[in-house]
């Protein structure tokens, strides 16, 4: 059991979060200096097991993971996670102290309107992230990112057979040399592929960072072999948006 | 001396109508039997009484005191729109003159309920405009209201005098335009922290010409520009206007020019309070620039001052001549500094209500503690709402403010660091604290000076707060402050509950103990099953429980549903879409969210709810 819980793959099936081990321990490490024994990831590991917590978001998991931080290491600054709603400020109030924050003068921002949507808090970008294969889905804030590398990152914490291929330079995909797309989808495993605004699923990379993260609404990272079939329709559309 | 007054006016009604026929209510009955009699007397003392507790309880004494209660209630409170259903509601009461409804759970504001769910106003309206066609005032807190909801009020009630909603959703500018257009004998019209979609309509010019009977308007939330000269001109023609509450988008000067037409005004809502000339040239400006000070002197009944959204703190010192006659005053939206504030805050002797930011640092709550002495309810809320901030406020200002406000109520205060010591010292100094929230923004953090749980802390409020009957308690808590909670909040009906505790026995002390406890809301807690079941006993009294992100299982919450016919066990995760990709997690409940009910299930869940 032991084993299985450090050597997780995301495609095995199980009832833990097997992405979740090395996403703690990894965050443990990076907030603690290596201060977190193993058995408290055994133990945190077994507590979410033994509740059948399968598609909990990735937030929760990173907060579960710094409340052990916390409780053994007070001192340390805990590691930066997104909870939903907290601390629990009303979005009505949050989007006023936000809007002076950034300009006093500024039309009304798009973030004061109607923001009926699970995602009103000012400032998020929450989609849901599912990789083909993993038995539960995870959440992510986009706008918790910088770029293209942030964000394979974190997908690669979640996920942890997950890297995202060669992206070129700003991790933009090359849409118009076909032959290194191919190689590109033909070579890693899995491919990340987003819903954007129009319902369309393209590969992610074929926009600047910063259009992506207003277009994203959904992300699917899927094998590199089924996204083939996505790469024509992508390089349409980018050649569309170009002209 | 008023309740001597009722009572001769009691003495008089008995003997009028022991000699009378009974008024019209009894219009099917024309015989003075003795029972008539004594129900006319009694509908006669009923109507002094106003607390719905003490209604709720003559109710019950027997069905002739029910009856003559239920018509004789004519403003009705229900705290959850989903315990009975709007039918039930007029086959009791017939005589409704207002409503107050409240829909969505208080914690359905932090994004922790998907949109949709629900407290749509839609068929309390279409109920009540049958039923009612007298109703005059209509309250509503955190429910779905759309346009046409509010179309239909207008259009049903000719006598409708004041709508109230508060942190509602659902409806737009062209909404409240037919409210302001239709309802003619409107008095109050407060949209309080909703949110207001903007249709492009000039709802300031759709108030009817002429004189208007309006008392109070609050458009405080509300984004969008409005006419401005439409509202110049619609406080010049309403005499009676007592409270006004601007948006941001109302300028200093346009202020300043409403204050001047309406100097009888007791609460006002500045709007942006800075000037909208920065882009003018400076030195023209300050020729013509309006004396702000000597319109606040002139607003002799201002008792209330809020708004403040884009503040210039040049400009606040023009509020100094009415801060002695302040009662209430609201800088929770500018983030004023210390050295700004403090000049401000020595005069205000006589503030009893009192919001603020953390901007104005524990030095700001020592200036509040020395001088407000009256002070009953405290509001600090954070600039920066994120676990990480800087945290402005402490320990310190908290205790600076339990030493000077001796008589203070109720305290909701946000912070990043806390110790035992001071919390223990407002429970110390606070003996007529009803509500303790204290939010300590970072997640299980312990006292910052001892390192140990805040248990001790929250453990002596409740010993010490004798009449506390709201409280939310955060930071590192162990299943200790839950077995000091159960066993000394005796009264306590409201408890907020986040990121605390350490096993089902938490829960377990709380369900176990709190005799009173009313509503339950609690997240990301360690507690199962053992632990809601264990409170199987208190759920029919309860009006509501929220768990979310528990260790909750669906088997528990269909057995407590099999158990309590009259409770509505809905669990529902935290966004809307059904999945095919989340079966696996199918026993994982992650927001279980039940209440009692009269009329059982409703048949307007969503797609993603699943009532048990």
């Amino acid at each position: 059991m032991i084993g299985q819980l450090m050597n997780l793959k995301a495609t095995e099936l199980c009832l833990g979060l097997p992405g979740g081990a090395e996403a703690n321990e990894n965050l443990a490490k990076s907030a603690v200096g290596n201060k977190r024994g193993f058995s408290e990831t055994v133990d945190f590991m077994v507590n979410l097991q033994s509740n059948k917590e399968g598609a909990v978001e990735l937030n929760k998991v990173v907060s579960a993971s710094t409340e052990k931080t916390l409780l053994k290491d007070p001192s340390k600054p805990p590691v930066k996670a997104q909870v939903v709603g907290w601390p629990p400020v009303r979005n009505y109030r949050k989007n006023i102290i936000t809007q002076q924050k950034t300009s006093g003068k500024e039309e009304e921002a798009s973030s004061e309107k109607a923001g009926n949507s699970g995602g009103g808090a000012s400032g998020a970008a929450l989609v849901k992230v599912s990789m083909d294969g993993a038995p539960y889905l995870r959440k992510v804030d986009l706008k918790m990112y910088k770029s293209y590398q942030d964000l394979s990152d974190a997908l690669a914490k979640m996920f942890s057979s997950f890297t995202m291929g060669n992206y070129g330079a700003q991790g933009m995909i090359d849409f118009m040399n076909e032959s290194k797309l191919m190689d590109l989808l033909n070579s890693s495993e899995y491919v990340p592929s987003y819903v954007d605004k129009d319902g369309d699923w393209m590969l992610v990379g074929d926009v600047p960072w910063e259009m992506f993260v207003e277009s994203c609404k959904r992300l699917r990272i899927m094998k590199g072999s089924e996204a083939i079939g996505l790469a024509p329709r992508a390089m349409e559309k980018y050649c569309k948006n170009r002209s | 001396m008023a309740e001597e007054e009722d009572l001769s006016e009691m003495a008089k009604d008995v003997e009028r109508h022991l000699k009378l026929d009974p008024p019209s209510s009894q219009a099917d009955n024309k015989s003075v039997s003795p029972d008539h009699v004594l129900e006319n007397v009694l509908e006669n003392v009923l109507k002094f009484l106003t607390s719905k507790r003490d209604r709720n309880a003559v109710s019950l004494v027997c069905r002739s005191w029910h009856r003559v209660e239920a018509q004789t209630r004519f403003d009705v409170f229900i705290g959850n729109c989903y315990s009975l259903s709007p039918a039930r509601l007029t086959r009791r009461f017939t005589r409704v003159k207002s409503l107050f409804l409240k829909g969505k759970p208080r914690f359905a504001d932090f994004n922790l309920m998907p949109p949709d769910w629900g407290a749509q106003f839609a068929p309390w309206v279409a109920v009540t405009a049958k039923a009612y066609p007298w109703l005059e005032k209509v309250t509503l807190k955190r429910m779905f209201v759309t346009d046409d909801d509010l179309a239909l009020l207008a259009a049903s009630f000719p006598g409708f005098k004041e709508l109230v909603l508060i942190c509602c959703e659902g409806f737009g500018t062209s909404g409240v335009a037919v409210v302001a257009n239709k309802c003619r004998q409107l008095k109050v019209l407060d949209l309080i922290e909703s949110e207001v979609t903007d249709d492009e309509v000039d709802w300031i010019s759709c108030f009817p010409e002429g004189e208007t009977n309006l008392e109070s308007l609050s458009f405080d939330c509300v984004v969008s520009p409005i006419n401005f000269k439409a509202l110049e001109g619609l406080v010049v023609r309403s005499p009676f206007l007592k409270k006004l509450r601007t948006n941001r988008f109302v300028s200093l000067e346009e202020l300043h020019l409403l204050m001047v037409r309406a100097p009888q005004l007791t609460s006002l809502g500045t709007g942006s309070f800075s000037s909208s000339s920065s882009t003018h040239n400076n030195a023209a400006q300050s020729e013509q620039e309006p004396d702000y000070a000597s319109a606040f002197r002139a607003c002799r009944s201002l008792v209330c001052l809020s708004g403040f959204r884009e503040l210039t703190s040049e400009y606040l010192p023009a509020i100094s001549p009415v801060c002695a006659n302040l009662t209430s005053l609201n800088f929770s939206y500018a983030n004023v500094s210390p050295d700004v504030f403090r000049p401000i805050i020595r005069n205000c002797h006589n503030i009893r209500v009192f919001w603020a930011l953390d901007s104005i640092c524990d030095e700001g709550l020592q200036a509040v503690a020395e001088t407000c002495k009256e002070l009953r309810e405290l509001r600090i809320f954070p600039f920066d709402p994120s676990e990480d901030s800087e945290g402005p406020v402490s320990g310190l200002g908290l205790q600076a403010i339990s030493e000077g406000c001796k008589k203070l109520e109720s305290i909701l205060y946000f912070c990043q660091r806390m110790t035992n010591v001071a919390v223990t010292a407002m429970s110390e100094n606070c003996p007529e604290l009803t509500v303790f929230r204290l939010c300590i923004m970072g997640r299980h953090r312990p006292d910052h000076v001892t390192g140990k749980p805040m248990d001790d802390g929250f453990g002596a409020i409740v010993k010490n707060c004798k009449k506390l009957t709201r409280l939310a308690v955060s930071g590192l808590l162990t299943d200790q402050a839950f077995s000091l909670i159960g066993e000394y909040g005796k009264l306590i009906r409201t408890l907020s509950v986040a990121f605390a505790g350490d096993s089902d026995m938490g829960l377990r002390y709380i369900l176990e103990g709190c005799p009173k406890l009313e509503k339950l809301e609690i997240r990301d807690s360690p507690f199962g099953d053992v632990g809601l079941r264990s409170g199987m006993h208190r759920y029919n009294d309860m009006r509501f429980v929220w768990m979310s992100s528990c260790r909750l299982s669906r088997g528990s919450c269909s057995e407590i549903a099999r158990a309590l016919p009259s409770v509505v066990v809905e669990v529902f995760g935290s966004d809307d879409d059904d999945d095919d990709d989340e079966e696996d997690n199918a026993d994982y409940v992650e927001t279980l969210y039940m209440y009692r009910s009269l009329d059982g299930p409703r048949k307007d869940a969503p797609k993603f709810v699943t009532i048990l």
